[in-house]
């Protein structure tokens, strides 16, 4: 037999237990809160340590400005005075020796010819510079011009009575292509028609005039 | 005395709790989180850039010294270039400058001393050096020399032009017979030689 009589309305009743709704969710409750407080602290902590940084390094610049543009200045000028001491190294070092030319040339005429001209012609072609004075700091990173050539040609002009005058010029010819000439010289050529009869009127019927063009290898000025 | 809420109030009153807490939420991640993440990682980059900046500035100043060294010695050489071998222009009075008188004196003892009879010297305006650069400290000059001499003495005069000068440049050279001497003949060089403007001023 049951005597118990319950007389608290069930909305009145107390729940003695520890772990409640209203403890879970004033828990989860106080966590979320403490999260949010704690990333946003972070990423405010972060962003002020950047921001100092970052004017740290706008501090070092300004410190530093003035000796890198004098660095820069003098990287250019540098540049350009290296550019002068290279050209004029090109310039010399691409020179001829007249000099040993010319004994080699003479050493290698036979006693049957003469010689009545000799012309060594050289040019130096040099592209020109595309400068634009609107805009310097655009120089240096445009492509660098092409550097100077030294073309040259030696053209030899003689006569000859020999009875086997076709067969020496051509002798003479392809001794431009050996040794000492070859090293300097690319080719030798007897231009056509330039081997023909000498047209004096008082001149031998045995008589030949000859031409043979040396072109010289193509130097480098740099 | 304090007011019980009923089951379904409870229910309400959470779900207006929970849209107040996502509002809440919403609000601080779109008005604060965002955009201090934004200003932070724009300062990171910004940051890095001028450490970067910095770096390269900081290696180009420590370059000064041998920037500097450098400049010197290849100024003292080119001054010494221009000062040794190039070919000054002698001023005269009513004329202006002349380089064919400054390059007189340094052929006439050369041909003198290997008998090459100078008949004839023309010496062009110079034009710059480096390579058409019209601010060059430098320029250079072509001569054409008209003379008289043998094979022996035109080789001579060259190879002492050559050696006198190694900025002399014989860019022509024409021997053609003479008929009125068949041993001395005609001879015309021309010579580019390096010449200084008027003010020699170091790059």
């Amino acid at each position: 037999m049951n005597l118990r009589v319950n007389l608290i309305d069930e909305l009145e009743c107390r729940d003695c237990s520890v772990i409640t709704a209203r403890f879970i969710v004033s828990l989860l409750g106080s966590l979320v809160v403490a999260v949010i407080l704690i990333v946003l602290g972070v990423t405010f902590a972060t962003s002020q340590r950047n921001a100092a940084a970052l004017k740290e390094e706008t501090w070092k610049w300004g410190r530093i400005e003035a000796d890198f543009k004098r660095a820069q200045a003098l990287a250019t000028r540098r540049q350009a005075i290296e550019r002068v001491a290279s050209d004029l190294d090109g310039w010399r070092n691409a020179r001829h020796s007249w000099r040993d030319e010319l004994t080699a040339i003479a050493s290698s005429i036979p006693e049957n010819m003469q010689l009545t001209e000799l012309r060594m012609t050289s040019e130096i072609s040099v592209l020109p510079v595309a400068a634009s004075k609107a805009a310097p700091a655009a120089a240096p990173k445009a492509t660098p011009a092409k550097p100077p050539e030294l073309s040259a040609s030696l053209r030899l002009i003689g006569k000859t009575s020999s009875p086997t005058a076709e067969a020496d010029v051509a002798r003479l010819r392809d001794v431009f292509s050996e040794h000492p000439f070859s090293n300097t010289i690319s080719s030798a050529v007897i231009p056509p028609g330039a081997f023909r009869l000498d047209p004096l009127p008082n001149g031998d019927s045995s008589g030949r005039l000859f031409e043979i063009l040396c072109t010289y290898r193509v130097k480098i000025l740099r | 005395m304090k007011k019980s809420f009923t089951p379904k109030e409870k229910q309400q009153l959470a779900v207006v709790g929970a849209l107040v807490g996502i509002a809440c939420l919403y609000g601080l991640w779109t008005l604060a989180f965002i955009p201090m993440r934004k200003a932070g990682s724009e300062s990171v980059a910004q940051c890095a850039e001028m450490a970067k900046k910095n770096a390269r500035a900081q290696k180009a100043v420590d370059e000064i010294p041998a920037h500097e060294a450098r400049i010197q010695t290849l100024d003292a050489t080119l001054k010494h270039i221009a000062e040794a071998y190039a070919i000054r222009p002698v001023l005269r009075p009513i004329l202006g400058f002349s380089y064919q008188l400054g390059l007189r004196p340094r052929l006439d003892p050369l041909a003198t001393a290997t008998g090459f009879d100078v008949t004839g010297l023309t010496v062009q305006d110079p034009v710059p050096l480096p390579w058409n650069h019209p601010d060059a400290p430098l320029s250079r000059c072509m001569a054409d020399i008209v003379g008289v001499a043998s094979y022996q003495q035109t080789r001579d005069f060259l190879a002492a032009i050559e050696a006198d000068n190694p900025y002399i440049y014989v860019t022509g050279l024409t021997l053609s017979a003479n008929p009125g001497d068949v041993r001395r003949h005609r001879v015309t060089i021309r010579l580019e030689c390096l010449s200084a403007p008027t003010q020699i001023t170091p790059l």
